[in-house]
């Protein structure tokens, strides 16, 4: 009953009309009723994700979304949405007639947009973009975007890595706009700040930079002290490397590893040695854990 | 059905108007005069509406202008308003706002008031009333937009006085079309003064009356009035004359009106220039006029006897207006001022148009004029028998026969026409059939001889037609071959193409010999073959002339040369090498080919073999000994010769040389290591302190080698097999080694060893000494300062792991983490300033706080040098920065880095040599150790064997030389 008359007012709200955002600007939308464009994600129940917004939104029962398209994209689609109580609530959901239309539609609001809402809209616009026509879009909005710097920010964001913004930086020479947007360049390319700490295996973890593999050792060994000892103390004759096995075994068998690195854990020495296919955790020189690495993954 | 009608002379205008109007009567009167036509709707004895033809419209939109309610810009929107949508041009006024509907009832009103005041001016003319209401129309600008009622008692009051003021007036201004002019030195009106603004002297009454705010009959009554005062005059004969002849070409019609007052007003006495200048006039504005004024001057010219001069206009008449009976009468009349061939052909186009006209008498009349002139001509005479039949003229017959008799057997046709009409007449003149088939038969005859002329006439035309296609066809492609011919010789040079080109023309003339081009052809053909006859001899001559020379200059260079080789020869036997090589390198290589083969293979050319270190053997091919390097062979000039040169110590090298090799040959030999050890154990990192090498792999220890003695002193487990290679650092004699896990240890000369500082909480990453103690970090982001007994000064934590350090000159810290974030630290283990992004991966930090980047920059806050990417680890001595390269080795010092060359790509950190003059030994990837001087120049060469790992100048001046295989060698810096 109240789903339905939810319905109600929403379709009639609907019918009456709004201003069409995205969704990267709910976080900032201050009305009841809000008709937005954006891909919805994962959904748990009733409720629902929506890409570019953090929070999840209801779906009551009834409303129907589309979800064809592709398991990693579905269709982009118009969402009108009211404000309650308890959160946001889908009302309706329909596909978007035509990328290009929604693109010349947000496009033409840059202009009157507040600068917050600026960055939430290039953000949609170069998220929601085909993937062929990324680089396009973003070389389009140079002159839409303004200020170089967000520009560039955008493109690090959505076009990390590739020749296409190294290429642009390096011939308009805004490698110090680059650095600034905390943008890294690492052979040749320019990588945002993600993609540059995940090339060199480093993480950040409460506002400190430590390196990804010591922090995973110290996630893994977390708790699990007894448990590890134990299986290291293992007796094992075995050719290849099982738990038990000595730390001499492994180099006799698998010769230097290619990264090393330890942690203490309540006296306890912790090695994790990473060799091309497998890593070895080691506790007190003996050999707890052996994973294979798979190179697809 | 019309009640009512009649004549104005009769009845007149303001009786028939107060008769309608008090009868009260509903219908329509129309008054006619000449072309005019006014109608006049009465509804209950008011007048409604008048409708008097094309100038209503104009008077209309002269009364709007005329009140000043619309402008001229108005008047043409609400035009363009009517044309588009078909509304009347009163409603579109409305329509736009321009007026409203009282002003446009008045300006009606003033309308239709205008209208009937003209019409007492009438002086005759026929009126007709009928009870039927003419319909409006989109002209009649009163019913449909809105209705008006004028009262014909007032018109008829105000009509009759203006009827009469207007007879005044029109006695005084009695052309409208002539000019006013102010007169002289009278002064301006105080009243009226913008209307005798308008007259200017050059504007007609009309143009006046056009441009007035006032009504016609108003502005003629002010106009008059100052006529009277004497203000102004009508311009003179010679004014309207000046005037209309300066309209002509602007405003041609203005002009011809200004010239028709005129030639009104001079009447009879007017002379034909006047008329001629009119016509002209009107020749650019209407042509019908213009005939007319020269019809008039052909009028004067003739009653004035100047008959040649009338004939000259007739003719431009009869051009403008061709065929017209009246101008060809008037020109026939002019007959004896006329030539004969022209009368011929006046009286031709007469005799037509008179028929065209039917006039056959008066065609009759100038036939007979005209028998003088064609009386030999059967055709005249069937002409004039022709028109007197058709006046029923008895005397036809006479005149036919005589058509019939002179034409004879000359002109059948005319001749059975004449009988046609004679027979037709039924007149005894006729012929009889015999005579008739007679002439028929001629006839016949005659039309086939004239066919058979003509068939002859076009065959032969026809037939020289063809032949001039083919001859033209034949020319065209003449003369594209000549053109063609042409251009090989112009593009061409030289004998062959006058050849080619000579060869075409031939062509040309062979091909198309009875063309112009074919002639042409033939005669460039003989000027060329004539000019290569020439050419070819004088080239001939030429050759033998060339040849007696090169003989005189070759026998000339002979004796040169062999007096040069017995020079050199007198040198040598003298024991001067370096003068005898001097005379045989300056002889021209050139100049030896005049020597016969035998004295050639004579000629022995001294080269001196030095070798470096020098005091090598150098033995020929069959290892006969020569000489003590330097040595002098003397070798033939064609011919290679092998030789070995040895030294103990070195590699034996193998020469190849000839005559033609440089005077002196120096052989650089390779040495070999003064002496080599092996390793107990694997070696990544080398340190020196004084006489104690300190070696560390990946086996988690560090071995210490006395280099004096090469042997090793001791090995300490310091880390853990596997681990990464521990860092060393070495400062005034003692090496730090920092392994990845566990206590640093202290390793000093002579290889005493201690534990120092604290045991590792996260895998040691970075190390490097400072003026006062030893910094460490590790992958934390910790950075300890300990002091030179190993307690911690300070701690400094990084906000990521720590990549490298480096001091300063002044003693701070330089800490670059894996962010690329670069810090000061003090002495006091305070940040200075903030830190820095870098731009790229650091390798090195200089002393100046510049980084040296993975990609080869050099980097520094605010400024960025560009230089080879590095190959290998960097090394700096001081403020100077060495590192590898691929192609050799690279120098930053001051500012700007400078490339080396090297046989090889560098395997390991270059290392300067201890002699300070800027040599640096580089050990490439192919196992061989170089000394480069401070141009680059090789200066020796050590065979290492295998790839370095790492240099160092241990202080008696010897290079030790870590090797990947595990060998330490001992090079001799110095050579002996």
């Amino acid at each position: 009953m109240i789903s339905t008359t939810l319905l109600t007012i929403a379709i009639l709200a609907s019918i009456g009309g709004s201003d069409m955002v995205t969704a990267d600007e709910l976080a900032h939308h201050r009305g009841h009723l809000i008709h937005l464009q954006g891909r919805t994600g994962d959904r748990i129940g009733n409720q629902l994700q929506i890409a570019g917004h953090e929070e999840m939104v209801a779906v009551p029962e009834g409303v129907k979304i589309p979800r064809r398209g592709s398991k990693d994209r579905p269709y982009l689609l118009d969402i009108w949405l009211l404000q309650q109580q308890q959160g946001l609530t889908i009302t309706r959901a329909t596909p978007v007639s035509s990328w290009q239309q929604c693109l010349e539609y947000h496009q033409s609001r840059i202009a009157t947009a507040t600068a917050s809402d600026q960055e939430s809209i290039l953000r949609f616009l170069m998220r929601e973009a085909p993937l062929n026509g990324r680089t396009q879009l973003w070389l389009s909005l140079e002159q839409v975007a303004g200020d170089p710097a967000r520009w560039i920010r955008l493109g690090g964001q959505f076009l990390s890595g590739t020749d296409v913004l190294s290429e642009t930086i390096h011939r308009l020479s805004l490698q110090s706009v680059a650095l600034q947007q905390q943008l890294y360049q690492q052979e040749g390319l320019w990588l945002s700040k993600l993609d540059f700490y995940r090339l060199n295996q480093l993480t950040e973890v409460d506002g400190h930079t430590v390196v990804t593999t010591r922090h995973s050792l110290e996630q893994t060994t977390a708790g699990k002290l007894d448990q590890i000892l134990m299986l290291s103390k293992k007796q094992t004759l075995a050719k290849d490397i099982r738990p038990g096995a000595r730390r001499r075994t492994v180099l006799a068998l698998h010769g230097n590893p290619v990264d090393v690195t330890w942690i203490q854990l309540e006296g306890h020495f912790i090695e994790q040695w990473t060799y091309t296919d497998y890593v070895m955790r080691i506790i007190d020189g003996r050999v707890f854990e052996v994973v294979i690495t798979d190179h697809q993954q | 059905m019309s009640s009512l009608r009649g004549h104005l002379e009769h009845f007149g205008l303001q009786e028939l108007l107060q008769t309608l109007s008090h009868g009260a009567r509903t219908g329509t009167l129309q008054i006619e005069r000449n072309d005019e036509k006014v109608s006049i709707v009465f509804e209950t004895g008011h007048i409604t509406l008048v409708r008097s033809g094309s100038s209503s419209q104009i008077r209309f939109r002269s009364i709007l202008l005329r009140g000043g309610i619309v402008s001229e810009t108005d008047l043409l929107q609400a035009r363009k308003d009517q044309e588009e949508t078909g509304m009347l041009l009163g409603r579109a006024l409305i329509e736009r706002g321009i007026i409203d509907d009282v002003q446009l009832s008045q300006a009606l009103r003033l309308k239709v008031e205008e209208e009937l005041f003209d019409l007492f001016l009438w002086e005759n003319g026929t009126f007709e009333f009928f009870p039927e209401l003419i319909q409006s129309t989109a002209e009649d600008e009163i019913h449909q937009v809105t209705r008006i009622q004028v009262d014909p008692m007032s018109v008829i009051i105000e009509g009759l006085r203006q009827a009469d003021e207007w007879k005044v007036i029109r006695d005084r201004i009695k052309d409208l079309h002539w000019i006013l002019v102010p007169v002289d030195g009278t002064p301006p009106p105080a009243e009226s003064h913008s209307l005798y603004m308008l007259v200017d002297g050059h504007r007609s009454t009309d143009e006046v009356l056009a441009l007035a705010s006032t009504t016609r009959f108003d502005t003629c009554s002010v106009l008059y009035r100052f006529i009277e005062e004497g203000k102004l005059r009508e311009a003179t004969h010679g004014e309207m004359l000046k005037e209309a002849r300066a309209r002509v070409h602007d405003r041609p019609a203005s002009s011809l009106c200004l010239y028709e007052s005129l030639i009104d007003r001079a009447g009879t006495s007017m002379g034909h220039t006047l008329l001629e200048e009119a016509a002209e006039c009107a020749a650019h504005h209407d042509p019908s006029a213009q005939a007319d004024f020269i019809r008039q001057a052909v009028e004067i010219l003739r009653n004035n006897g100047d008959g040649p001069g009338a004939w000259i206009r007739l003719q431009r008449l009869l051009v403008l207006a061709p065929g017209s009976l009246e101008d060809l009468l008037e020109s026939w009349s002019l007959r004896e001022y006329i030539p004969t061939r022209r009368v011929l052909t006046l009286l031709d186009e007469l005799t037509r148009a008179l028929r065209r006209a039917g006039e056959y008498r008066q065609l009759s009349s100038i036939l007979r004029d005209a028998e003088p002139l064609r009386g030999t001509d059967p055709s005249y005479w069937l002409q004039l028998g022709e028109a007197l039949q058709r006046c029923k003229d008895p005397e036809a017959e006479t005149y036919l026969a005589r058509a019939i008799q002179i034409s004879d057997k000359k002109n059948p046709e005319v001749a059975l026409r004449a009988e046609r009409l004679l027979r037709d007449m039924k007149s005894d003149l006729s012929l009889g059939d015999e005579d008739v088939e007679v002439l028929r038969q001629r006839r016949a005859n005659m039309d086939s001889h004239r066919k058979l002329r003509r068939g002859i006439v076009f065959g032969a035309a026809g037939l020289l037609f063809v032949l001039s296609l083919l001859q033209v066809s034949s020319e065209w492609r003449a003369k594209g071959l000549l053109s063609a011919a042409r251009s090989i010789e112009a593009s061409g040079f030289g004998i062959s193409s006058m050849k080619s080109a000579a060869i075409a023309f031939e062509r040309v003339a062979r091909e198309h010999p009875w063309t112009f081009a074919g002639s042409d052809g033939a005669r460039s053909s003989d000027r060329l073959r004539v000019a290569i006859q020439q050419q070819q001899q004088s080239e001939q001559l030429a050759q033998s002339a060339d040849l007696q020379m090169q003989r005189t200059k070759r026998i000339e260079k002979l004796m040169q040369v062999r007096s040069s080789i017995r020079e050199a020869q007198e040198f040598r036997k003298n024991g001067d090498v370096i003068a005898a090589r001097k005379i045989l390198d300056a002889i021209d290589p050139e100049a030896l080919d005049v020597l016969p083969e035998i004295e050639f293979k004579s000629i022995k050319v001294p080269v001196v073999i030095e070798s470096r270190p020098s005091g090598a053997r150098v033995l020929n091919s069959m290892r006969k000994f020569i000489g003590i390097t330097p040595a002098i062979v003397d070798l033939p000039l064609g011919d290679e010769m092998k030789f070995f040169v040895e030294r103990p110590g070195c590699r034996t090298k193998t020469i190849q040389l000839s005559g033609s090799s440089p005077a002196t040959v120096e052989v650089a030999l390779v040495r070999g290591p003064l002496r080599t050890y092996t390793l107990p154990g694997p070696v990544q990192q080398a340190a020196l302190a004084g006489d104690t090498l300190v070696l560390a792999g990946r086996d988690g220890q560090v071995r210490i080698v006395d280099v004096n003695q090469l042997s090793s002193i001791g090995e300490h487990v310091i880390g853990i097999e596997g681990h990464p290679t521990p860092i060393l650092i070495e400062k005034n004699g003692i090496v730090l080694a920092v392994p990845y896990s566990g206590r640093p240890v202290l390793i000093r000369e002579g290889g005493k060893v201690r534990p120092f500082g604290p045991a590792a909480r996260a895998p040691w990453s970075a190390a490097c000494s400072l003026d006062r103690g030893w910094v460490l970090a590790d992958v934390d982001g910790r950075v300890i300062h300990l002091d030179s007994r190993g307690k911690t000064r300070w701690e400094y934590n990084c906000n990521a792991p720590v990549a490298l350090l480096g001091s300063s000159a002044e003693g701070d810290l330089f800490v670059i983490d894996r962010a690329r974030f670069q810090y000061r630290i003090g002495t006091d283990g305070k940040q200075v300033g903030s830190a820095v992004r870098l731009p790229g991966e650091a390798l090195q930090i200089l002393p100046d706080g510049r980084a040296l980047l993975h990609d080869g920059r050099m980097w520094k806050p605010g400024s960025m040098s560009l230089g080879p990417v590095p190959s290998t680890t960097p090394r700096h001595q001081g403020p100077r920065c060495l590192y590898g390269t691929e192609s050799g080795w690279a120098v930053f010092a001051g500012s700007t880095t400078q490339e080396h060359p090297s046989p090889s790509a560098a395997a390991c950190a270059p290392l300067e040599s201890s002699s300070g003059d800027g040599s640096t030994w580089v050990a490439g990837i192919d196992g061989i150790l170089r000394l480069h001087d401070s141009n680059g120049v090789i200066t020796s060469e050590v065979e290492l064997g295998a790839i370095a790992i790492d240099l160092q100048l241990s202080e008696q001046g010897r290079i030790l030389v870590t090797l990947s295989d595990g060998r330490l060698c001992d090079v001799e810096e110095l050579q002996r």
